[in-house]
């Protein structure tokens, strides 16, 4: 071949290029696009997931997640509702100084956190209650997801009504973008969906013993129905809260009892015992010991495959040197123990359960308390692993929290009986509770109270039963504490970080970086 | 033109013969290289010749006394008065203004003269005079309109951007190298690995290059010039070309230097019994009895340790350099290779930071007739040892606010350095001395990078050309923490290793077809092309932990927990590209681009989009009317252009099912998934419209030189992951096309050379104003709040945002009176009520400054005598205010030690001060919150580079047997910062974006003193 003859092909086989690309530039060629559509190896996309039975079971095992996120029972929702309370004070530099001296900044994840965190929790529950319903799967099964999705999201709006009371009622997709930009319910709106979310769930939903084993940890009949219980107390209805609380105790809605040794609550021994109605199931290790997803602590953001399935609230709860001994008891909470002796004129075994202080055979993870010098005369112990652990310093607790334990229910029994003028019957349901404490019979020791009596006694026996269990604060406000300049005054001389409280901030801020984001919603009163 | 030039030179000297006969040589007067191709005319006649390949030329001249002239491309055309000399040597000076010489402009070259864009020439002569590890600290300060900050962290990357930003995402500009576009560079943000999205990725850009290789530097700043790039030149371009070998023998070049560097600024911090003292008084202020470690009557009290944390963290780094280069060819192929060590050591005790790097190239071309081909390789190994710090804060501030009541050394602590405990020290203060020496981050880096084209002249004037281009990052990070315990706040329990891995290979096909054609005084050059790219980025995790002593650092020697993550992004893009540039008579030129780019980041809908743009320029002075003497060039000329860009994450506009949301059922992890973000699936291009008009002009036969220009950029459509409500469930905010923003200001260029006699000399300034403005954000303008800044509509991006400080209240009688400011007692800070609705809350703060500095500049000066040489390269900002964290963080009086000035100012009484407010531990009334007391006005004008130079003289050179050249330097970088800033530099790293005025630690540029030689062999 002649160099011309080459020259001459290659302009050929150029030009001839030339002309498919002035194609391309012209018609935008099928194929163009064909080499720019690219699909995510890493996930599947929305559309096509929620079509099968497994995938409504993958997507209800989703919602769960929440419990595990800093805003809820890995450390913060316990931790503020815990430092506000009159049984506990602040002690860490962190953002809960703010908290606890009711200031807010814009940037402290106090106010953020948590409100975050049950929204995710109310869209992942919204997208179950959206799609399911249309798959073609087994009946009872998709009933039973419905009302785990009805019993998640009650419990989610019940957190944000307690946490900020005037929320934004979300209970469906966004149909547009529009749509993100919601403004706030009334209270009384959101609680009404709180209570038809779990008594649609309690309907719903089978008790224990009916659960696979495999099961273990889903919401329940029994959480359902405790759950509205509660929230029925707190708005009020006693007698609507009255046959609902009767069913629990008479173990219509599954056998629950209370278990013999108080303590046996609040370790990792001793998980999903008779006295759990609800528990959120952190996990250190499997059967085999392997780290559940991972190690690393995650808080908060979108999940990832290597978040720990721990608490952090071990750490932060500990002593200074065995955690960041962030949060102390009050004296008050301390004296409320000392306040009666046992039958056999012992401390309340309580007390030693829920703290460290310095009495014969204390031992802080292992070290006399004596022996220490801790900052404190007294520190919390409850949910702590100072049995089987040298510390806290790995921040990765494995202690399922309890947030509905049996011993409250039989106390909001008495007090739902109390307030419906039933004062005689309450004491049976109290001393349930004191028995296993080994204190003396209160209707030999306290008898005939009037109901403004039992109302303090029951004020008493839920603030050393459920002392630092993110109970204490709910009573107070639902009480009325913060309604009364002379319980206020109470409050103070318990605790002087309330000496900084003014109408209003009982409840949180709304979150300023919200608002700056939703011109729809509205600060708190007390707070603008 | 090239092909007479070609054949003159092969002519021999001694062919031709002469009565009058004069011979010379001629050389480069920088480093006296043989200039081959020099034109030499008879001043007023046409008779004449050039230079062969040693410089040498043969002259017949009839008259003794006549002038020879001189002149050749890139340098300064001379006038050579014979007076009966028959033998010439003469040392041409390169033009440093030239306007003939070639500029690359993106698939094509220009003369300078004939720009119609705006394209910044860089002098890269002023690169031998800075140390830098890459070439993005080289071109602080050189040209007009680019601005770069930088840490002084060794490996770190500097950040550049073009008039201002034009993009909440990426900004930095693209880097062609050699005519190929590179991969962006990104921050490295090793942090927690994210599932569903890319972590940082740390393929250095264009850091990984050798500075010592490249040849030019042009930076095309508007949309008419950097079109033909399309979306990915939407941040301007960077277009670099490396040196290639010349014909002629071998030349070895060996350049090499020496530094030591130095932090030389302190913050004045309180020593032991001043902590004590303000400790003391800061808790009793909150009813709290003194820290036992302060309290003199306490058995804990510390009177034995006084340490002077920044003198027992800085310390002296090294900076080493080494280049050799060999170059050479014949007039079929060509060679230019080299080899390059670079070694940083950091400015803080242990042993990192640290940045060590190894390089090669290898640039080859090889021509034969109508065909050339020509092949690139670039291999670079680097590897950088992280600065480490604790989980609470930066080592700066770690460094800092540490305790001068804490020793650095405690053997009864795991690890054996000391630390602060809470109950007995108060302070949270950590130690840098140990995270530097027990901490260990280790970068690793593998870049390679190789071209090859092929170019072929079709016929006449018409040429293809096809380059494949293959530019691979590799790189490992791997960090290890061994078990330590230093005070009660910096402890770990457990040894652990991370090592991230991560591929990042990025191909290109590029072809383009170019004509040009001249006819009767019209030039057209007309071009298309094609081009192809597909980039992929491939990453993987592995934990592992439980590690005892003696520590094994692999994932294997972990006995506990081992854990594995991963996952993949791939980008494709294809485009189709055109260009037209005409001139006529060389008095007005034009040019034309258009550009579609198709990108797979969109949706089905999305996926192109079209750039096109024009630019046109009027040389006035080729004008037959134009006759004003001094005026030696007159051009004005304008341009119009749109740009995109996709430079956002894969796959942002489908929503995805994350499986990883699981929770515990029976103490086991079932399978789980569900949706965790929220999109916007008609996401598009984001747009940059620009334009621009400037003049060029130059005085007295081009000595002296200045350029006007203005430039208004707009950008539309950002593409932004706008903050949704958290009600919506999602912290992945959806990436749309929500913002707008514009950039808008001038640019001047003065230049001044003196070139004739023995002293020559040269002075170039340049000058940026610029105005930043967000015009639209969100869905409904609503702001962007980060820290201390705030975005919004109407404003710049990132402007400093708090509250108004208006003294300190010194009575309870002057809190009553003012607006409700609650816990605010007497000694605290005093904020106005801006609103005037009686409360001190959100809704009082103010914008308190620009984090854009509104003047840019640089200076360069530079003259040479007798062999001596001498440069000064001044760079400054003015206009920007900082939020001074270091400063501010002494000031907090919180966590840490405090500052001298604190100790001596704050609130004793009524009356007192009204500027430092009473120490407190809690600080109720938030004294601390964002203020003028935390802002500082951000110019700086600074000593960038000085250097000394001697270039031996010729006739010692020729006494080295295979010396050509020799030069030796000293010089200074970082001399001195003229500023009020009172941090440690105002030259601060940060995001660039939302928090661009933020100071948070940033790590200061050392002060170098080096020195270096350069030899030509």
């Amino acid at each position: 071949m002649s160099y011309k003859q080459l020259l001459k092909q290659t302009i050929m086989k150029i030009t001839n290029k030339l002309l498919i690309l002035l194609g391309f530039m012209v018609i935008g060629n099928s194929c163009t696009e064909k080499f720019v559509e690219l699909t995510n190896p890493n996930a599947h996309t929305a559309e096509s997931f929620f079509t099968s039975e497994d995938n409504a079971i993958k997507g209800i095992n989703s919602v769960y997640m929440t419990l595990f996120y800093d805003g809820l029972y890995m450390r913060l929702y316990p931790w503020i509702m815990d430092v506000r309370a009159d049984d506990m004070r602040n002690t860490s530099p962190w953002w809960t100084t703010d908290l606890s001296n009711y200031v807010t900044s814009p940037e402290n994840p106090c106010y953020f956190i948590p409100w975050a965190t049950q929204y995710k929790g109310v869209f992942w529950a919204n997208q179950i209650l959206e799609y399911v319903p249309g798959i073609d799967m087994d009946a009872a099964l998709k009933a039973r997801i419905i009302g785990e999705a009805k019993f998640l999201r009650g419990l989610f709006y019940y957190h944000l009504v307690i946490l900020y009371r005037n929320v934004p009622l979300i209970t469906s997709l966004p149909a547009n973008s529009d749509e993100f930009f919601p403004s706030q319910a009334a209270p009384e709106e959101t609680w009404a969906q709180v209570i038809s979310d779990f008594a649609d769930a309690m309907e719903a939903l089978p008790v224990k013993e009916n659960y696979a084993a495999e099961d273990l940890g889903r919401a329940t009949k029994g959480a359902a129905a405790g759950y509205l219980a509660k929230s029925l107390m707190i708005t009020q209805h006693w007698n609507e809260a009255e046959p609902v609380l009767k069913g629990i105790v008479d173990g219509d809605y599954g056998s629950y009892s209370l278990v013999e040794n108080y303590r046996d609550n609040f370790t990792e021994a001793n998980e999903n015992n008779s006295e759990s109605l609800f528990e959120v199931q952190f996990t250190r290790s499997n059967a085999q010991g392997d780290p559940l997803g991972g190690t690393y602590l995650g808080w908060d953001g979108d999940p990832q495959l290597d978040w720990s399935k721990t608490s952090g609230k071990a750490r932060t709860y500990a002593p200074l040197g065995y955690g960041w001994g962030d949060i102390t008891p009050t004296d008050w909470i301390y004296n409320e123990f000392m306040e009666e002796t046992t039958v056999n004129d012992s401390i309340d075994p309580r007390a030693k359960a829920s703290m460290f202080f310095d009495y014969p055979g204390c031992l802080v993870y292992g070290t006399p308390f004596n022996e220490l010098a801790l900052p404190n005369f007294v520190h919390v112990r409850k949910y702590l692993n100072d049995e089987t652990e040298v510390d806290e310093t790995e921040w990765r607790s494995g202690i399922n929290e309890r947030i509905l334990r049996y011993a409250d229910i039989l106390l909001l029994y008495a007090e739902c009986l109390n307030e419906l003028n039933r004062t005689d019957e309450a004491y049976p349901y109290i001393q349930e509770v004191r028995d296993r404490a080994e204190l003396r019979d209160l209707a030999v020791v306290r008898p005939g109270m009037t109901q403004e009596e039992m109302r303090n006694q029951l004020d008493h026996e839920r603030a050393v039963e459920l002392c630092f269990e993110a109970h204490r604060y709910v009573d107070l406000v639902r009480w009325g504490y913060f309604d009364d300049p002379a319980k206020v005054q109470m409050l103070i001389e318990r605790d002087e970080e309330y000496e900084d409280w003014t109408p209003g901030r009982e409840y949180l801020a709304i979150p300023p970086t919200e608002l700056d984001v939703n011109p729809n919603l509205n600060q708190n009163p007390g707070w603008e | 033109m090239c092909a007479l030039l070609f054949i003159l030179t092969l002519i021999s000297p001694e062919l031709l013969h002469a009565q009058n006969t004069v011979t010379g040589k001629v050389t480069d007067s920088s480093n006296g290289e043989p200039l081959t191709g020099v034109n030499i005319v008879i001043k007023g006649t046409t008779q004449g010749t050039v230079t062969n390949l040693e410089g040498e030329f043969i002259l017949e001249v009839d008259d003794p006394n006549a002038e020879l002239v001189f002149s050749y491309v890139g340098y300064l055309t001379e006038t050579y008065l014979l007076k009966g000399t028959t033998n010439v040597e003469l040392a041409m000076v390169q033009d440093l203004l030239s306007l003939e010489e070639l500029v690359v402009i993106g698939y094509g070259t220009a003369r300078k003269s004939d720009l119609t864009g705006s394209v910044a020439v860089i002098n890269t002569e002023n690169f031998e005079k800075i140390q830098a590890s890459d070439v993005s600290k080289l071109i602080q300060g050189q040209a007009a309109g680019v601005s770069v900050t930088g840490s002084g962290e060794p490996g770190a990357v500097a950040k550049v951007k073009i008039r201002g930003i034009g993009s909440f995402g990426n900004t930095e500009p693209l880097y062609v190298v050699d005519g190929v576009p590179l991969a962006n560079a990104t921050t490295v943000t090793f942090g927690h690995f994210a599932g569903q999205f890319p972590l940082g990725v740390p393929s250095g850009g264009i850091s990984d290059l050798n500075p010592a290789d490249i040849e030019s530097v042009q930076i095309l700043k508007d949309a008419s010039a950097a079109a033909i790039y399309g979306s990915r030149g939407a941040n301007g371009v960077v277009i670099i070309t490396t040196k290639r070998g010349k014909e002629g023998k071998m030349k070895v070049t060996y350049d090499g230097n020496f530094g030591i560097q130095n932090i030389t600024h302190r913050m004045d911090v309180c020593n032991r019994e001043q902590f004590q003292e303000m400790n003391n008084v800061a808790r009793a202020n909150d009813r709290q009895f003194p820290a036992p470690a302060n309290d003199p009557d306490d058995p804990l009290f510390i009177d034995d340790v006084d340490t002077d944390w920044q003198e027992e963290v800085f310390t002296t780094g090294h900076i080493t350099d080494h280049n050799l280069s060999f170059q050479g060819g014949n007039e079929n192929s060509s060679y230019y290779a080299s080899l390059n060590y670079f070694d940083q050591t950091g400015t803080m005790v242990g042993p990192g930071p640290r940045y060590t790097r190894y390089s090669a190239t290898l640039n080859l071309d090889q021509e034969k007739g109508r065909f050339k081909f020509g092949q690139s390789f670039f291999y670079s190994y680097s590897d950088q040892i992280r600065l480490t710090n604790s989980q609470w804060a930066n080592p700066i501030y770690e460094t800092i606010s540490a305790l001068p009541t804490v020793s650095v050394y405690d053997d009864n602590n795991i690890g054996g350095y000391g630390g602060g405990i809470d109950e007995i020290h108060d302070q949270i203060a950590g130690n840098q001395v140990a995270f530097n020496n027990l901490k260990n981050n280790l970068l690793k880096r593998y870049r390679f990078k190789g071209v090859i084209y092929g170019d072929v002249e079709i016929i006449s004037g018409l040429n293809y050309k096809i380059s494949l281009s293959y530019d691979r990052s590799d790189w490992l990070n791997h960090e290890f923490y061994p078990v330590f315990e230093i005070g009660s706040r910096h402890v770990n329990a457990i040894a652990f290793l991370n090592e991230w891995r991560g591929e990042n290979p990025y191909m290109l096909m590029e072809q383009t077809l170019t004509y040009n054609k001249n006819f009767a005084g019209n030039d057209i050059t007309a071009m298309i092309g094609h081009s192809a790219q597909y980039d992929y980025l491939q990453q993987n995790y592995a934990h592992s932990e439980g590690y005892t002593e003696p520590y094994l650092e692999t994932i294997n020697a972990g006995p506990d927990n081992q854990d594995a993550l991963g996952n993949l992004f791939e980008h494709r893009m294809l485009s189709y590209f055109g260009r037209l540039v005409y001139s006529y008579k060389d008095r007005y030129l034009a040019t034309i681009n258009l550009r579609r780019d198709y990108s797979s980041r969109f949706g089905p809908n999305n996926k192109y989009g079209n750039f096109p743009s024009f630019s046109a320029a009027w040389k006035i002075h080729n004008e037959n009317f134009f006759n004003v003497d001094f005026i030696s060039m007159l051009k004005i000329r304008g341009g119009w252009g749109k740009i995109g860009s996709d430079a956002i994450p894969d796959y942002l506009y489908e929503a995805f099912i994350n499986n990883a949301v699981t929770y515990v059922f029976n103490g086991e992890l079932p399978q789980a998934g569900i949706q965790t973000n929220i999109v916007d699936p008609s996401i598009k291009w984001e747009e940059r419209i620009t334009s621009n008009g400037g003049i060029d002009m130059t005085f007295l036969a081009n000595k002296i030189e200045f350029t006007v220009e203005y430039y208004h950029n707009e950008a539309n459509d950002i593409l932004y992951a706008v903050p949704v409500p958290w009600t919506t469930g999602t912290v992945l905010n959806p990436t749309v096309n929500s913002a707008s923003m514009t950039n808008e200001g001038f640019e001047f260029v003065v230049g001044y050379r003196k070139y004739e006699g023995e002293f020559h000399w040269n002075i170039s300034a340049n000058l940026t104003t610029l105005k930043n403005e967000v015009t639209k954000l969100g869905k409904d303008d609503e702001p962007v709040l980060r820290y201390m800044s705030r975005t919004a509509v109407g404003h710049s991006m990132g402007e400093l945002y708090g509250w108004d400080m208006i003294g300190i209240f010194q009575t309870e009688e002057e809190i009553d009176a003012h607006a409700t400011q609650q816990n605010a007692q007497p000694g605290d800070v005093k904020f106005r009520d801006v609103n005037e609705d009686g409360i001190i809350n959100d809704d009082d703060r103010i914008y308190m400054g620009n984090a854009f500095p509104t003047l840019t500049g640089g200076l360069n000066f530079s003259c040479d005598y007798k062999g001596f040489d001498f440069s000064l390269f001044l760079y400054g900002v003015y206009g920007n205010k900082i939020y001074n964290g270091p400063t501010n963080i002494l000031n907090e009086m919180k966590y840490g030690n405090y500052s001298i000035e604190s100790y001596e100012n704050y609130w004793r009484g009524e009356g007192t001060t009204n500027e430092y407010p009473r120490p407190t531990v809690l600080d109720r009334n938030q004294n601390n919150r964002m203020s003028q007391r935390k802002i500082e006005d951000g110019a700086y004008l600074r000593i960038q580079s000085v250097q000394l130079g001697y270039t031996f003289p010729k006739n010692i050179i020729d006494k080295i047997p295979g010396v050509e050249t020799l030069r030796v330097y000293i010089g200074a970088q970082n001399l001195y910062t003229f500023t009020k800033y009172t941090g440690f530099d105002p030259d601060i790293n940060n995001d660039g974006l939302f928090l661009r005025g933020e100071d948070w630690g940033s790590y200061p540029a050392p002060r170098t003193l080096n020195a270096g030689v350069k030899i030509v062999l």
